[in-house]
């Protein structure tokens, strides 16, 4: 089947087109509201500006396809293979693209607003810019993998309310990007980039947030109950009012951070470097501050009861009004 | 040092550009250029930090070096991002070994340049297009292009913009001047950037009052009410999303995108070229630049820069029409899509233009921090064909311009 076919097939009331070959037909700008392309070849075809609204792609081939500025919005394209395809500010608002095949795809500054991309992959994808509100990526037992999203470029996304929870993020490049309330519980974060990242409110309880970089992060109230931060880099952070109980800090950095009314509780900080933290009114009861930098961190009115610290080294760090491990209150 | 030196190791691993780090930096210290990745691998990246602190006793010198061995590469621009990313890893090493008290405010920000001429230089020796910046500067200062890396590398900074100064004696002669040598270059579109950027840091050379001594604090001390000590370490980036979020609700983001493109560099034809560029610019980047733009234009008339933002957003869509092929069927979409773009900007116009005026005179361009323009400019394209090609020394630097008209 060619074009031309379709789009007069289409013209008088056919919208059946299931199955059909299509590969590398030039489309660009057609108006296809509605067609039924289910597992139809579409591989190399141009759809630049195309209309596909509430079209069904199920299980297409769009391998490579040209979609730049194509409206997808409310399409179906559960399972389509959307490869290396090319949707460039595309509109994808509440299309469902649960196990689609998105991989090195370039998704810059597409409306993804509402989409479900449970079991999506996304790897090596690149997503810069595109908004992505309130997008749904979450894990659900067996029924739905975590997204893949590995090495995914989300520079300045905007994930606003998105649902990631389960997800793979792994070396991810999210500088820039907004995640405020967003859900992050137990996402895989290792070695993402996050510096200058907004993550205020962001929930990443028993998140993995090893080796991550997330310097000049803004995380003001964010949850990181348990999460994994061993060998982070938190320089410049702001953490004010955030909870971050028994959560690991091991060999982490946050110098300069603001961890103001933090809660700490438990946590792990050995061998931390906390130079010239701001930890005001901190609490970090029981918390593990074995080899801890604190020098130059102002600790006034922190609660430190039963925390360890005879090994932190605490040159010039302000305690006044704090509680210290043997419940004295310091003058 | 050696803890310093293999924090930044660490840090350089984990960045994206791990190799690119690892590759340049050996070509620094050894003079040799490595494909292997087997034998990279091999490689210590704490001792090259050592290597490399070693062998250029200033930041300077290291700066020079990296930026001289970039221009020789077939990917100067991504390789441009790296050796900034190099410089400022290793700009503690340089630092701390200076005096110690007062490290970290140094890094932050070094050194207090005292003339306006210095410490504009300052602020631009910094841009990762550094040699681009004074490429164009020399054309419009001296006219002629000049394209031999160690020159470029030699001319100062500071020389450049007192005879800037003196040859554009307002800031509007200067963007006169500027506009019309970019038109000459055969790339046009990464040259108008850099003439935006750098009208942004010059502005205030121009502007009766130098805000030298005066900190520029408006409201930030208000916006930390608890953390009184606290304070950040440089302004905070415009926050374009809520903006964003209305376009993307109300119109096509390519059409946005297409449109801004155009009144922000030329007009968009639908030509394979056309699309190619307008990759290198994200939605973001492009609204910058026309806020920017619509900021300096506001001196020079008597309607305020929205409704001159308006008018020429109304003009371009109006001559705008998707090609044949695509139909163009429902008469003009553009001006739906111009009037999208109004509608979005006009609530918080006024907000946004005071933000972007604030970051013009404070110097920093929140561009550079944020993801922005200048960062998605650098980047490596993201068509699959650009990662098969191999880095490779090349005889003749990339940048290389012809000047194809005459400079006036």
């Amino acid at each position: 089947m060619n074009a031309e076919e379709l789009l007069q097939r289409y013209e008088a009331g056919e919208t059946n087109f299931s199955k059909q070959n299509l590969s590398s037909a030039n489309l660009m700008g057609a108006d296809l509201i509605g067609v039924d392309l289910s597992h139809a070849d579409l591989h190399n075809a141009t759809l630049v500006l195309a209309y596909l609204n509430r079209s069904n792609l199920t299980s297409a081939n769009l391998l490579g396809t040209k979609l730049c500025g194509a409206n997808l919005s409310q399409a179906d394209l559960l399972n389509a293979n959307l490869r290396d395809a090319d949707l460039q500010g595309a509109v994808l608002y509440n299309a469902d693209l649960r196990g689609a095949d998105l991989g090195l795809a370039v998704l810059l500054d597409a409306n993804l607003i509402g989409a479900d991309l449970r079991n999506v992959n996304l790897s090596g994808a690149d997503l810069r810019g595109a908004c992505l509100k309130g997008a749904n990526f979450r894990e659900e037992k067996r029924c739905y993998d975590g997204s893949n999203l590995r090495g995914t470029d989300l520079r300045g996304a905007d994930l606003r309310g998105a649902n990631l929870a389960g997800a793979d993020l792994s070396r991810a490049n999210l500088a820039g990007a907004n995640l405020n309330e967003a859900n992050l519980r137990e996402v895989d974060l290792s070695q993402a980039n996050l510096s200058e990242t907004r993550l205020n409110g962001a929930f990443l309880t028993d998140a993995n947030l090893s080796g991550a970089n997330l310097s000049q992060a803004s995380l003001r109230d964010a949850k990181l109950n348990r999460a994994r931060l061993s060998d982070a880099n938190l320089n410049d952070a702001d953490l004010a009012d955030a909870t971050l109980n028994a959560v690991n800090l091991h060999k982490a950095s946050l110098q300069h951070a603001n961890l103001y009314r933090v809660r700490l509780n438990q946590a792990d900080l050995s061998r931390a470097n906390l130079k010239n933290a701001y930890l005001v009114e901190a609490v970090l009861i029981e918390a593990y501050l074995g080899r801890a930098n604190l020098q130059g961190a102002n600790l006034t009115r922190a609660n430190l009861a039963k925390a360890e610290l005879s090994s932190a080294l605490l040159g010039e760090a302000i305690l006044t009004g704090a509680t210290l491990p043997d419940g004295s209150v310091e003058e | 040092m050696s803890d310093a030196s293999a924090l930044i190791a660490h840090q350089f691993e984990r960045d994206t550009h791990a190799v690119r780090i690892k590759k340049l930096m050996l070509y620094a210290c050894k003079d040799w250029w490595e494909n292997d990745s087997a034998r990279l691998s091999t490689i210590d990246l704490e001792e090259l930090v050592d290597e490399l602190h070693q062998r250029y006793p200033t930041l300077e010198r290291l700066r020079s070096r990296l930026n001289h061995l970039v221009g020789m590469l077939n990917k100067s621009a991504e390789y441009q991002v790296v050796a900034q990313f190099i410089t400022t890893g290793l700009s503690v090493l340089y630092v701390t070994s200076g005096s110690d008290g007062e490290a970290m405010t140094q890094i932050v920000n070094p050194s207090q340049p005292v003339t306006p001429h210095a410490k504009i230089a300052h602020l631009l020796e910094s841009d990762a297009n550094l040699s681009r910046i004074k490429k164009l500067l020399i054309c419009v200062c001296r006219k002629y292009w000049e394209a031999n890396p160690y020159v470029i590398e030699q001319t100062l900074l500071t020389d450049l913009l007192q005879e800037l100064t003196k040859a554009y004696a307002t800031l509007d002669c200067l963007r006169v001047g500027l506009a019309a040598a970019v038109k000459t270059l055969n790339k046009p579109i990464e040259y108008a950037l850099i003439a935006e950027a750098i009208l942004q840091v010059i502005e205030p050379l121009y502007s009766i009052e130098i805000p030298a001594a005066k900190p520029l604090k408006p409201t930030a001390t208000n916006l930390v009410p608890t953390a009184a000590a606290y304070s950040p370490s440089k302004p905070l980036p415009i926050d374009l999303f809520d903006l964003r979020l209305e376009i993307f609700k109300y119109t096509n983001p390519l059409r946005a995108k297409i449109l801004l493109f155009s009144l922000a560099y030329y007009r968009f034809e639908f030509r394979s070229q056309d699309w190619s560029n307008l990759k290198l610019y994200s939605l973001e980047g492009l609204l910058r630049t026309i806020l920017s733009q619509a900021v300096s234009v506001e001196r020079n008339l008597d309607r305020t820069a929205l409704e001159d933002l308006q008018h020429r957003l109304q003009e371009m869509a109006q001559q705008f029409s998707d090609p044949s092929e695509l139909g163009g069927s429902n008469g003009n979409e553009y001006l739906d899509v111009g009037q999208a773009l109004i509608k979005a900007l006009k609530p918080n116009y006024s907000v946004l233009q005071q933000q972007i005026q604030h970051t013009l005179q404070s110097g920093s361009a929140a561009d550079t921090t944020c993801a922005s323009p200048t960062q998605v400019v650098t980047q490596p394209s993201a068509s699959p064909e650009s990662h098969q090609n191999r880095d490779s020394l090349r005889a003749d630097p990339k940048d290389r311009q012809e000047i194809s008209g005459r400079t006036p």
